[in-house]
């Protein structure tokens, strides 16, 4: 390559996926600039970047989060790309868009695509243009007539959710599991949502009783060339935060898979979509429905690369370069199971953040283990961002062998100072429901509310 | 730190016309302001202890990012060099972003005891650029 689109990578994140974005680059041979805020001067990615840049203070309004700052420090530095991580701005339209105007790669997909996806309706509307499959509903706001609502609920299916327009994080709704109650479920959430949001809309979805979270990775370029790279199961969350993901997901037909793989692939070609990329869905009696699009890297991508092969963090430099996709699909295969544990400063009980300073780390090793952690003896886990310290990934033949794997590692790892999800995690892996797979998103909070009865 | 120290000090202040003064020393800070202040109300909280606030030991560190100018494009020399003067809100060098140039002031007034950043580096939010006494 005579003439590079850029040769500097500015890594606007932290943690261990700013670590792991500059291995991807120094691979490559880009040249890496780590920006940190005054509280992350410590990292150690920063320890180990070509250049290093304080852009602001420990807030992350005033470093991570300012796109005005990052795009100062990347004009300072003179790195043509921004690799935004996960998490912070990673897919901020208006970020993606003021990078793009200021001549620089956004490594990531277009800002239209980020805007596009970003919202639900527009993204649901795309998502059904392609032929991917949502959860099925009312397509807008109830109208005031009876009759029509009974119509829509049939169409729709029981049981169904009532929802307010105007609500969110569980409020504003109610379950209608007998046809019966439906015209009086509605009126009630529409005189609630009305008097707690100032806005009487409501909508019905189907409601799932029992959904897993499988998620579909994708990888596209700007050519039109688009693959999937399998699935991962994370349906071990508590309170919407995944604990755990696996690769493949147990108990799936792989036609299935594959068949909803090939949809999101067309997706991504319809929207001209550009890099890594993540379509989430709930699974329920051998049915998918598209939640959202994550339109970046995602925590879990590690999980992928070990059963793929694919260095992802590695092919979405590569396409910000402008190379076509170095992978076909029929190249792509899953080899055996994969399994990530998510490692937290942070009680592992009670879950409340613990950050401190490490005194002890001796990572675990072995056949089939991968940590990536920015994590080292004498490191201070500041207090004012997420709390994840390490992702431990087992990889074996079998998702039994990939189990004992990680069982090894957990109990092999030694970390001082400062508490960890570890001890959870070694219950989770001898838990019964875990170890035979395929439970639903609920499984782990059933698990911690049990525990909590018995511990009483 | 005797008594009688602290009132040479308070002489010397006024002699010279100087306003503060700051004196470190085994692990003791004297910091003494004259001014609005009766001498002596200023030396009886005179003997603080210091401060972790490094901003308390006269750094002037940088408001912002920047490439660092210790003069000003137009002229040849410096504007501090390490044993000059400087007064509160005195213009000690800038940080440079393409043609924008930002000030970096003295948030004190004092003598410059060194110079912590060389011309033309690259600055970070809140790096340490000039040490004041």
């Amino acid at each position: 390559m005579s003439q590079q689109i850029f040769d500097t990578v500015l890594i606007a994140n932290r943690g261990e996926i700013a670590l792991r974005i500059l291995r991807a680059a120094r691979d490559l041979g880009l040249r890496t600039v780590a920006v940190h805020s005054q509280a992350d001067a410590d990292l150690r990615h920063v320890a180990l970047a070509d250049t290093a840049l304080c852009i602001g203070p420990a807030a992350a309004s005033e470093s991570y989060l300012n796109p005005q700052r990052l795009l100062q420090a990347a004009k300072l530095t003179g790195a043509g790309a921004i690799h935004p991580g996960y998490g912070f701005l990673a897919e901020s339209a208006n970020f993606a868009q003021a990078v793009e105007e200021a001549g620089l790669v956004f490594v990531g997909p277009t800002s239209a695509s980020i805007r596009l996806m970003g919202d639900k309706v527009s993204a649901k509307q795309a998502m059904l243009e392609a032929g991917v499959p949502c959860v099925p509903g009312s397509p807008g706001a109830l109208p005031a007539d009876a009759e029509t609502v009974r119509e829509l609920a049939e169409a729709c299916g029981y049981p169904l959710i009532v929802k307010a327009s105007g609500g969110g994080g569980g409020r504003g709704m109610r379950i209608v599991r007998d046809p019966k109650e439906l015209i009086e479920a509605v009126a009630m959430t529409r005189e609630e949502a009305g008097r707690a949001f100032g806005n009487p809309e409501v909508y019905l979805e189907k409601f799932l009783e029992h959904p897993r979270h499988i998620e579909i990775q994708v990888m596209a370029d700007g050519f039109g060339n688009a693959v999937w790279l399998g699935e991962r199961d994370c349906s071990m969350q508590r309170r919407h935060q995944k604990i755990i993901e696996e690769s493949p997901a147990p108990g799936v037909d792989r036609k299935a898979i594959a068949a909803i793989g090939e949809r999101c692939v067309k997706a991504c070609q319809l929207i001209g979509y550009r890099g890594a990329g993540t379509f989430e869905f709930l699974y329920e009696n051998g049915e998918f429905y598209f939640i959202e699009m994550n339109t970046r890297v995602q925590v879990e991508h590690s999980v992928t690369e070990l059963v793929t092969g694919v260095d992802i963090v590695r092919e979405q430099l590569l396409v910000a370069l402008g190379n076509p996709l170095s992978i076909r699909q029929d190249q792509i295969s899953l080899n055996g199971h994969a399994i990530e544990c998510r490692i937290n400063a942070e009680d592992p009980f009670s879950f409340a953040p613990a950050p401190g300073t490490v005194t002890r780390w001796v990572a675990p090793g072995g056949p089939g283990i991968r940590i990536d952690t920015h994590l080292y003896a004498g490191y201070q886990v500041p207090p004012y961002y997420d709390s994840l310290v390490a992702k431990f990934l087992a990889h074996g033949a079998s998702r039994e062998q990939a189990i004992k794997r990680m069982r090894g590692a957990l109990a092999e790892a030694d970390l001082g100072g400062i508490k960890s999800s570890i001890p959870l995690h070694q219950r989770l892996m001898n838990e019964p429901g875990f170890v035979a797979g395929g439970f639903d998103i609920h499984h782990l909070e059933r698990y911690l509310s049990q525990d909590q009865e018995v511990s009483k | 730190m005797s008594p009688q120290f602290i009132e040479q000090i308070v002489q010397l202040l006024k002699r010279h016309s100087l306003e503060t003064f700051e004196f470190e020393q085994a692990g003791a800070c004297l910091r003494l302001a004259l001014g609005g202040v009766s001498p002596a109300s200023a030396s009886a909280s005179a003997s603080t202890p210091v401060s972790p606030n490094l901003a308390a030991h006269g750094i002037v560190s940088a408001p912002g990012m920047g490439i660092l100018r210790l003069s000003h494009p137009q002229r040849d020399e410096p504007f501090i060099t390490a044993g000059a003067n400087v007064e509160k809100g005195q213009v000690m060098a800038f940080l440079q972003n393409g043609v924008v140039l930002d000030e970096v002031t003295a948030d004190r007034a004092g003598r410059v005891t060194s110079v912590l950043a060389a011309e033309g580096d690259l600055i970070g939010y809140g790096q340490p650029l000039f040490e004041l006494q």
